[in-house]
C-alpha cells in the first residue's frame, strides 16, 4: 500500500487540478470577506471572529464540493487513462490500490480544506473582531469532524468511481450527493427542528457547540467513520468483482 | 526449455458467450509467441486473464512455474489494447509513477528505459502531445519498468505508419535478443508477426485451433512446384536428369520440387518430352496469411 500512496501522491502533485482547487478554495473563502464587511457595516453590533469564521466554513459545505471534484478527478483518471490495468497488471492488489488511493486523496483533500479554513480564519480575524477565544478542545472536535466527514465523502466518491468508471458520472453523483445532503438537512431542520445524520451542518453544530456532551459528539462522529469503512469495503468488493 | 507461461484449460464466459474456451498453451523462455485470430476471437480476453485484469471463469495459468500471481506479476509487463498514459503527465513522470508503484527508489532506470525505447528527446513532453507511435513506444516502456522477464503485447503495431512499425519491430527484437525477454504478441498485421515470432498460435472463437513453430511455418512457406497425377518414380527420374534434387513425394503421389518456381514450364516440357502429361502443375507454399486464411476456413484475411 505504501507504494500505491507514493505513486498516487507523485501523480496528484504533478497535476494541475490539485493546485487549481487549492487556489479556488483559498480565493473563494477570502473573497467571502465582502459579505463579512457588508454584514459588519449593516449590523455593527455583530461579532465575527477568526475561529468562528473557520467553524462556519465547514457548514458552508463548499469545500466538500471541492473535495468531491478533486476525488472524482483522481479516482476516475485511472479508469479514463486505463492506467488501472497497468497498476493491477504490475501486481498491485486491488484492496491495496483502493486503500492507497483513498488515503492519498483523503490527505490531499485535507490540504484543500485546510487552506480554506486558514483563509476563513484570516478573514474573520482581520476583517472581523480578532481571533476570538482559543478553545483547544473545540479545535480538536472540529478537526475530528473534518477528518471523519472527509473520509466518508472520499470513500463514497471512490465507490462511485469504481462503479461508474466515468469522470462525468462520478462528478455529477459526488456533487449532487453533497448538495442534496445540505438541502435535505436545511429543509428537515427548518420543518421539524430535527437534525439529520450524515450532514456537515449537523456535525458542525455538534462539534462546535459548547453545550454538546462528549458522548453526544462521539455518537455523532462514529457513524461517519463507520460509514467511511463500509464504503471503502464496498469499493474493494466492487473493484474485485469487475474485470478491467 | 524453461516454461515462462503455462495455461491449463483457461476459459472465460461472459453471460452465455464463451469468449475463451479451454485454452492450454505453453510459452518457453526466449520465445516470441504470435497470437493470431480474427476480431473477437478471444485474443485480448486471453491476454487480460493472464495479465490479471480479468478473472478466468475456469482453468489455471502459471508464470515461471508459480501459480500465485502476486509473486510473478511484477516480472510481467503488459500493454493491452492501448497504452495506459496519464495525459497531464510527461513521458518521464508517467514512467516514474510506475517506478514508484513498484517501489523502485533509483530513478536512473527510468532514463535508461527512455533512451532504450528512443524517447530521450521527448522525455519532458506531455503524453497528450505524443504521436501514436511514440505513445506505443512509451506503452512498451511502461511495461518495461521493473525489468520484466516477459512482455504481453496486444496489437502493439496497430495504427502505426510503416516507419513506426519498423521501429517497434526492431525494439521488440532488441528486447528479445539483448535482454532475453519472452514476448507474447497479438497482431492483425500477419506479415509483421511472421518476421517477429518464433512460435504461432491460432485462436478461433475462443479455441486455440493450432500451434506451429517458425520452422514449421518456413517449411510450409517454401515455394515449390507441385506435380500431380503422374507416377512419382518416373517424375523423380526426370527431375534427377534435370539436376533438381530437392524434392519430396507426398502421400497420394504428389511430387513437390523445391526450386525456382519459374522452372515450372521447363519441368512441364521435360515431362511432356517423355510422354508424361501431368494432371496439374501448381505453385505450392504458403505464408502466414494464407496459412491463417486456410485455417480459418478461407474467405477472410482479417485476423
Amino acid at each position: 500500500m505504501h507504494n500505491v500512496i507514493s505513486a498516487q501522491l507523485y501523480k496528484c502533485l504533478r497535476t494541475k487540478s490539485f493546485y487549481v482547487l487549492v487556489a479556488i478554495s483559498f480565493i473563494s473563502t477570502l473573497f467571502d470577506l465582502i459579505t463579512v464587511s457588508v454584514n459588519l457595516r449593516v449590523r455593527p453590533e455583530m461579532i465575527i471572529e477568526g475561529f468562528d469564521s473557520m467553524y462556519e466554513a465547514l457548514s458552508g459545505g463548499l469545500y466538500f464540493l471541492f473535495i468531491g471534484i478533486f476525488a472524482s478527478l483522481v479516482f476516475t483518471s485511472d479508469y479514463s487513462s486505463q492506467s488501472i490495468r497497468q497498476i493491477i497488471g504490475k501486481g498491485t492488489k486491488r484492496a491495496s490500490y483502493t486503500f492507497g488511493s483513498i488515503f492519498t486523496v483523503f490527505v490531499l483533500s485535507l490540504v484543500i480544506a485546510a487552506v480554506a479554513y486558514v483563509a476563513a480564519f484570516l478573514r474573520g480575524t482581520f476583517v472581523g473582531n480578532g481571533t476570538g477565544p482559543f478553545d483547544g478542545l473545540m479545535i480538536l472536535r472540529f478537526v475530528c469532524a473534518v477528518l471523519v466527514f472527509g473520509f466518508m465523502y472520499v470513500s463514497f466518491t471512490q465507490l462511485v468511481a469504481n462503479i461508474t468508471r466515468k469522470t462525468s458520472w462520478t462528478l455529477i453523483i459526488a456533487i449532487f450527493t453533497a448538495s442534496i445532503l445540505q438541502l435535505c438537512a436545511f429543509t428537515l431542520t427548518a420543518l421539524t427542528e430535527k437534525k439529520m445524520l450524515f450532514d456537515p451542518i449537523t456535525l458542525m453544530d455538534l462539534a462546535t457547540s459548547t453545550s454538546t456532551a462528549p458522548a453526544d459528539y462521539l455518537f455523532a462522529v462514529i457513524p461517519y467513520f463507520c460509514a467511511g469503512i463500509l464504503l471503502t469495503c464496498a469499493s474493494i468488493i466492487v473493484s474485485d468483482r469487475k474485470d478491467l | 526449455m524453461v516454461s515462462v507461461l503455462k495455461t491449463d484449460s483457461l476459459t472465460k464466459v461472459y453471460g452465455r458467450t464463451t469468449v475463451v474456451d479451454h485454452v492450454s498453451m505453453r510459452i518457453d523462455q526466449g520465445d516470441i509467441y504470435g497470437l493470431i485470430g480474427r476480431n473477437g476471437a478471444g485474443k485480448t480476453t486471453f491476454m487480460k486473464m493472464i495479465g490479471a485484469i480479468a478473472a478466468p471463469t475456469s482453468g489455471t495459468y502459471e508464470f515461471f512455474g508459480e501459480k500465485d500471481n502476486s509473486k510473478t506479476l511484477p516480472r510481467i509487463g503488459c500493454l493491452i489494447e492501448s497504452p495506459s498514459l496519464y495525459s497531464e503527465l510527461t513521458v518521464y513522470e508517467n514512467m516514474m509513477f510506475y517506478n514508484k508503484l513498484l517501489g523502485i527508489t533509483d530513478p536512473r532506470n527510468i532514463d535508461e528505459i527512455i533512451d532504450y525505447i528512443g524517447l530521450g528527446e521527448a522525455k519532458k513532453k506531455k503524453t497528450r502531445k505524443l504521436s501514436l507511435g511514440m505513445k506505443q513506444r512509451l506503452g512498451i516502456g511502461i511495461a518495461l519498468v521493473g525489468y520484466p522477464d516477459m512482455l504481453i503485447l496486444d496489437e502493439p503495431i496497430n495504427g502505426l505508419d510503416p516507419t513506426g512499425i519498423v521501429d517497434i519491430r526492431n525494439l521488440l527484437l532488441k528486447l528479445n535478443r539483448e535482454r532475453g525477454i519472452t514476448l507474447l504478441i497479438s497482431s492483425h498485421i500477419l506479415g509483421e508477426l511472421e518476421r517477429l515470432a518464433t512460435k504461432f498460435g491460432v485462436i478461433d472463437r475462443g479455441v486455440l485451433v493450432d500451434e506451429l513453430t517458425n520452422e514449421e511455418l518456413l517449411e510450409k512457406n517454401r515455394r515449390a512446384v507441385g506435380i500431380q497425377g503422374l507416377d512419382p518414380r518416373k517424375v523423380v527420374v526426370t527431375l534427377e536428369e534435370m539436376n533438381l534434387r530437392d524434392y519430396k513425394v507426398l502421400d497420394g503421389g504428389k511430387v513437390l520440387v523445391y526450386c525456382d518456381t519459374g522452372l515450372s514450364g521447363k519441368i512441364n516440357r521435360a515431362l511432356g518430352e517423355k510422354g508424361m502429361y501431368a494432371e496439374s502443375i501448381s505453385i505450392e507454399g504458403q505464408d502466414l496469411e494464407t496459412y491463417f486464411v486456410e485455417k480459418m476456413g478461407g474467405g477472410t484475411k482479417n485476423a
